[in-house]
């Protein structure tokens, strides 16, 4: 009789599960109770776990049969298995999507102990334990509760997030193709160094998050409850980083992060009276980066003559100078023999073995090496003041207050280069850093029950932050070699000279502390009537108000930029249920600002929503809801003649969306789901110039140079740029189970989007705009034995990009009032005159990812 | 001095208030101090648990493991059971089971259910008479279910994100998306950012203990404080440049292309527009080749380093 119930909770549960494709991590996190004996995820395994089962079915578990020790019951499950996983297509892009491969796995693990009825312990009422995840998969995760009745309650969660990043540009590297530099006399160059195309992400990542959070309530039902916990949060792993000015051009960088906070929280919970708890919060978080840069490994591409790899920067530079590394790179004078005229001279020689790098003339610029290192240690302490009353009849109430200084000091900058940029040999910049963050808010909220029909509420929310810094950074400190005819070279022996400083962008030129400030208030209050007019239908109406101060001092000096922003909205709160088994309910709001921080920064919302719910059976349930948020910045720009005229941001996103459930009996299930989103944003745009000219594809003007703007600026517009990625999402899942021992479902997920964007840059990647993926996936689940469940899957993961990269539309003009039409339009003159082939200028990234599971479930 | 004085007379009172509430509360049967919901109740009126599980037993059997009750159980029947939230249960016992006689939370509206369970629950839910969800008239037992829950997590129905799904459907298409917060993967939950009990902030959102956006808890580079704030990341928030749940793009930015991501802020039509942003570069280099500190920096004012 208990396996005959047991296993048709299990297939309910399944069929709840497989309705969304819920993944198998997120299936044990919410596992049903233990003392169900569920099978719950007899997720996946590999082929030997699957030839393995004949094994354990003659080991024949007894899950009828719980443990009892010592006055528990315990029970265990244990899910083994394995994935077998084969990707065709872009491996980055699989990765950066999916990051499931082959290999055996611990899917999942569970203890559970659960007194017997009746007893009583000492120490401990009930303990979970579960994890899965571990062996590889991208996502783990552990978690520990245990509690004794009054006395405490304790949990922990340990998850481990690995992420590999890697949109990779393929086709698309900011360097075109086909662009060398020549190994020995560029009149006859014995060889060729290609100019390396970046193609993987300039911002890869291949990270690992791992996030602890433990917490302990002691005494939680008494008069006074304490409560402590701990959260650590560790980020650490290699990144790429593009780098500004690095020695004369621009590098990309290898960063190597740790990061990590450890959070620390003390509590008290009074009850002073029924219905009214007082609370006393103390958290304090520490935070410490200890990241550091150094040159990417794949920048090292020539080597100098005493075997020295270097770099020869401008990873990514696309229009100028129009050959890779010129001449112009080079300290002639210094160059020797190597430079005789401006068309004549060698920078590059032949490699000493074959395939190493060449070797670069020791007067040409270069970096050997880069280290940018800057550790940051930041402890934010707050005071939380909490209460909540609801002892006062009718009358609910609460609200706190913080107090929070948060202390970031980085006492410790260093910055060097070494190499050749001219005649400087190194570079170093040395300095220290203090930031504060102070601040202070009050929420409080009030809610009368005025008559039985009539509420009232009031919630006021204050925050007011400031937050000072200063950096001390020293310019960068130079040593030389002296400019003299045959001395300005990298390996020049002499004694080094101290330069004039190096500078980077943004930061002075003297040993000066920059200064910086910024503070925000912020004011809202929500004042609510609500009606229920009756017992099926309720009405709120909100008025809002809010009030939002920004202040912010930039660079050395006094001006600062201070802007207030009024803001006033209604909403509308709309229930209603016209028969038991259907609800709707519904909101509409609208608010208007006076004045907004930046373009995106709405001056009009308006927000729209809408959801229903029938079930005209049991085992029948239709939902569905509209969500739409508008909104709008018309501000008009006054200031700046060529580009004068209103911002014109507009942005919306709809969405409306279907979902039916039909769940006739325990042999069959069927979810449907269809939504489709419309996302669009515009903004008037200028741009300083238009598509490379270096590219294919680029586009030009009438005359001849790339896309100018006829202004007295040589900016490009302003224009309408806008992104319109209209997307449908539809899903549809099938169960079936014929008996008590086999349980099965199926289903396919697909989310398309076909939309486009402006075309500001032949550079710029579109593909995910007309794109499409996909994951079609099968279960199969056999109750071998009972307590030993045996189950397969396949999932398949698409993901393509219908068309090139580029974006389609260009404009007819630089005007404000420009239309936009097909970049391939025949009649597109003036800064446009797109080229592109329709090819485009990039492959589409795409992958197939097949991933079959086996896994047996096993209960003892 | 006035406001002094009426603020300390408004504590005053306080206390005196609250009286109000605790004798209204004085009939009810003396139980745990969290279960103390103010309602006149004769303790001749009750029956006890026992008695129903004479009927009931197919609920009482799941006693010793529903959190409401089984410390109770443990505890010789102190602490909450059926007729802390059904009401005094002797009129139904002695009806015979006349359903009228007793509260079925199942009847009554999610406003009334949802009362029941705060008398108990409030402490832990205070925003939440004031939040989207009640107002929407989604009550407790909308994701709750005390006899059958789906999950042992907070007695839910079903486990999340597919509880949130059924409701915003809309929402889980944007969790299907090439890029998105592992949420269907299970190792991020909704409820990591949103408390659907209704927070002083919109959309139900969490913060951190310091009024930070609550991504900062897990994305802890953002934080800060930096020297040098990209004010647009305080005062818009992560929103103003990311789609949280879901996005077709990279990063869940709001668009695919960096470029047109900046100058929406940073081109000269907004130059003097919008505050503080002046003219920005317009240019077409990725605007992240040489910005890279975008969120904030401590060494650099245009976020280079």
């Amino acid at each position: 009789m208990l396996q005959r119930q047991t296993v048709r909770r299990w297939k309910v549960y399944f069929k709840r599960l497989a309705m969304t494709k819920i993944d198998w991590l997120a299936r044990l996190l919410h596992k049903l109770p233990a003392g169900n004996a569920v099978r719950r995820n007899a997720g996946r395994g590999g082929v030997a776990l699957l030839l393995m089962t004949g094994i354990a079915v003659a080991q024949s578990p007894a899950a009828d049969a719980p443990v009892v020790q010592n006055h528990y019951v315990i029970r265990q499950t244990a899910d083994l298995g394995g994935h077998i996983v084969g990707v065709s297509g872009s491996g980055s892009m699989y990765d950066t999507l999916v990051n499931l491969h082959s290999g055996p796995r611990v899917l999942g693990q569970t203890y559970t102990m659960t007194p017997v009825a009746g007893s009583k312990h000492p120490l401990l009422d009930n303990l979970s334990a579960m994890s899965g995840g571990f062996g590889g998969d991208p996502n783990n995760f552990a978690k520990l509760d245990f509690s004794k009745g009054k006395l405490y309650e304790f949990n922990g969660i340990f998850r481990r997030d690995r992420q590999y990043f890697d949109y990779d540009l393929l086709g698309n590297p900011s360097i075109p193709s086909g662009l060398n530099i020549p190994i020995g006399p560029s009149t006859a160059p014995t060889g060729l160094l290609a100019w390396q195309q970046q193609r993987q992400s300039p911002v890869m990542f291949n990270t690992v998050r791992r996030m602890t959070d433990t917490g302990l309530t002691l005494l939680p039902l008494s008069k006074v409850t304490f409560r402590v916990g701990y959260s650590q949060n560790i980020f650490q792993g290699p990144t790429l980083s593009p780098g500004r000015s690095i020695g004369k051009y621009d590098s990309l960088l290898a960063e190597y992060q740790r990061n990590s906070t450890d959070d620390f929280l003390g509590a008290i919970d009074w009850k002073p009276w029924q219905l009214t708890r007082i609370t006393f919060e103390e958290q304090v978080d520490h935070y410490k980066a200890d990241s550091y840069f150094t040159l990417a490994p794949s920048e090292l591409t020539v080597q100098e003559a005493d075997g020295t790899p270097a770099s020869l920067g401008n990873w990514d530079i696309a229009s100028t100078p129009a050959t890779p590394y010129p001449i112009a790179s080079c300290n002639t004078g210094s160059m020797g023999s190597a430079y005789t005229n401006s068309t004549t001279y060698t920078i590059l020689s032949a490699p000493q073995t074959p395939g190493g790098r060449p070797i670069i003339n020791a007067a040409c610029d270069v970096i050997t090496s880069y280290l940018r290192s800057q550790p940051t240690r930041t402890i934010y302490p707050t005071e939380l003041l909490r209460f909540q009353s609801s002892s006062i009849r009718n009358i609910q109430t609460n609200g706190d207050v913080r107090y929070s200084v948060g202390n970031s000091t980085m006492p410790h900058y260093y910055e060097n280069f070494q190499g050749l940029d001219g005649a400087i040999r190194s570079a170093t910049f040395t300095g220290s850093t203090v930031a504060q963050r102070r601040m202070v808010s009050i929420d409080y909220g009030l809610t009368w029950q005025a008559t039985k029909t009539i509420g009232l509420s009031d919630q006021v929310n204050f925050s007011n932050l400031h937050q000072p810094g200063n950096a001390n950074i020293t310019p960068g400190i130079t040593q030389n070699a002296p400019t003299t005819a045959g001395n300005e070279t990298i390996n020049y022996a002499g004694a080094l000279l101290s330069g004039a400083n190096y500078t980077v962008s943004g930061n002075p030129t003297g040993a000066v502390p920059l200064y910086a400030y910024f503070g925000q208030k912020f004011l809202t209050n929500n004042a609510t009537v609500s009606w229920e007019a009756s017992s099926r239908a309720t009405l709120s109406l909100t008025y809002r108000y809010q009030a939002h101060t920004i202040i912010q001092t930039s660079g050395t000096g006094p001006a600062s930029n201070l802007i207030g922003i009024d803001e006033n909205g209604g909403i509308l709160n709309a229930a209603y249920r016209p028969t038991s088994n259907w609800k709707m309910n519904g909101s509409v709001e609208i608010a208007y600002a006076d004045n907004a921080l930046t373009p995106i920064g709405a001056r009009q919302t308006k927000r729209y929503r809408f959801h229903t719910t029938y079930k005209p059976r049991p085992w029948a349930t239709v939902s569905g809801s509209y969500n739409d948020l508008e909104r709008h910045n018309n501000t008009n720009n006054t200031g700046t003649p060529s580009a004068d005229g209103p911002l014109g941001h507009v942005d919306h996103n709809r969405n409306v969306s279907l979902d039916v459930v039909l769940a006739p009996n325990e042999h069959y299930s069927f979810d449907v789901n269809y939504a489709y989103m419309d996302v669009y944003t515009s903004t008037n745009i200028c741009y300083f110039s238009g598509a490379s000219a270096t590219l294919a594809g680029a586009a030009s003007g009438s005359t001849g140079k790339p896309n100018l703007c006829p202004s007295v600026l040589t900016d490009w517009g302003p224009v309408k740029d806008f992104m319109d990625a209209p997307t449908q999402y539809a899903s549809i899942n099938a169960t079936y189970s014929p008996n008590k021992v086999f349980w099965s479902s199926m289903g396919y997920r697909i989310s398309a989007v076909s939309g486009n964007q402006f075309f500001a840059d032949a550079q710029q990647v579109n593909g995910s705009l007309q794109s499409a993926y996909q994951t079609p996936y099968v279960n199969i689940a056999w109750t071998v034995h009972p307590g030993l469940i045996w189950q397969a899957e396949y999932n398949y993961y698409g993901y393509g990009e219908g068309g090139p990269s580029g974006a389609p539309l260009c404009s007819t003009s630089t005007g404000a009032s420009a239309v936009v039409v097909p970049c391939n339009t025949t009649t597109l003159a003036g800064p446009t005159g797109l080229t592109e082939p329709s090819s485009g200028l990039t492959a589409p990234r795409n992958f197939h990812g097949n991933v079959v599971t086996l896994a047996i479930h096993y209960e003892f | 001095m006035k406001r002094l004085l009426s603020c300390i007379a408004l504590i005053a009172l306080v206390p005196r208030l609250s009286q109000a509430g605790h004798l209204y509360a004085q009939g009810a049967k003396k139980q745990a101090t969290l279960v103390s919901k103010p309602a006149t109740v004769n303790p001749a009126d009750l029956v006890g648990s026992d008695v129903c599980a004479t009927c009931h037993a197919d609920v009482a059997k799941k006693f010793d493991s529903n959190p409401h009750s089984k410390l109770a159980m443990e505890h010789g029947g102190k602490g909450v059971t059926c007729e802390s939230c059904h009401g005094p249960g002797r009129a139904h016992v002695e009806g015979g089971g006349d359903v009228t006689k007793i509260v079925q939370l199942s009847k009554l509206s999610a406003k009334d259910a949802s009362a029941t369970c705060l008398g108990c629950h409030a402490g832990a839910h205070p925003n939440f008479e004031r939040s989207p969800h009640a107002k929407a008239d989604v009550g407790c037992t909308s994701c709750h279910s005390v006899h059958s829950a789906g999950t042992e997590v907070a007695l839910l129905k079903v486990d999340q994100p597919k509880l949130c799904y059924q409701c915003h459907t809309e929402i889980k298409p944007q969790f299907s998306q090439p890029f998105h917060h592992r949420v269907d993967e299970g190792l991020v939950k909704c409820t990591d950012c949103h408390d659907p009990h209704g927070t002083f902030g919109a959309n139900n959102l969490r913060s951190t203990a310091d009024q930070n956006a609550i991504c900062t808890k897990c994305h802890t580079e953002t934080r800060g404080p930096f020297v040098f704030e990209h004010a647009a990341v305080k005062a818009e928030g992560c929103v103003g440049c990311h789609t949280p749940h879901g996005s077709q793009n990279a990063r869940l930015l709001n668009v695919p292309n960096i470029n047109q991501l900046c100058n929406q802020c940073h081109s000269p039509v907004s130059g003097s527009t919008v505050h503080g942003i002046n003219a920005g570069s317009a240019d077409v280099t990725p605007c992240i080749s040489c910005h890279t500190m975008i969120h904030g920096s401590n060494v650099n004012p245009a976020f280079i380093r």
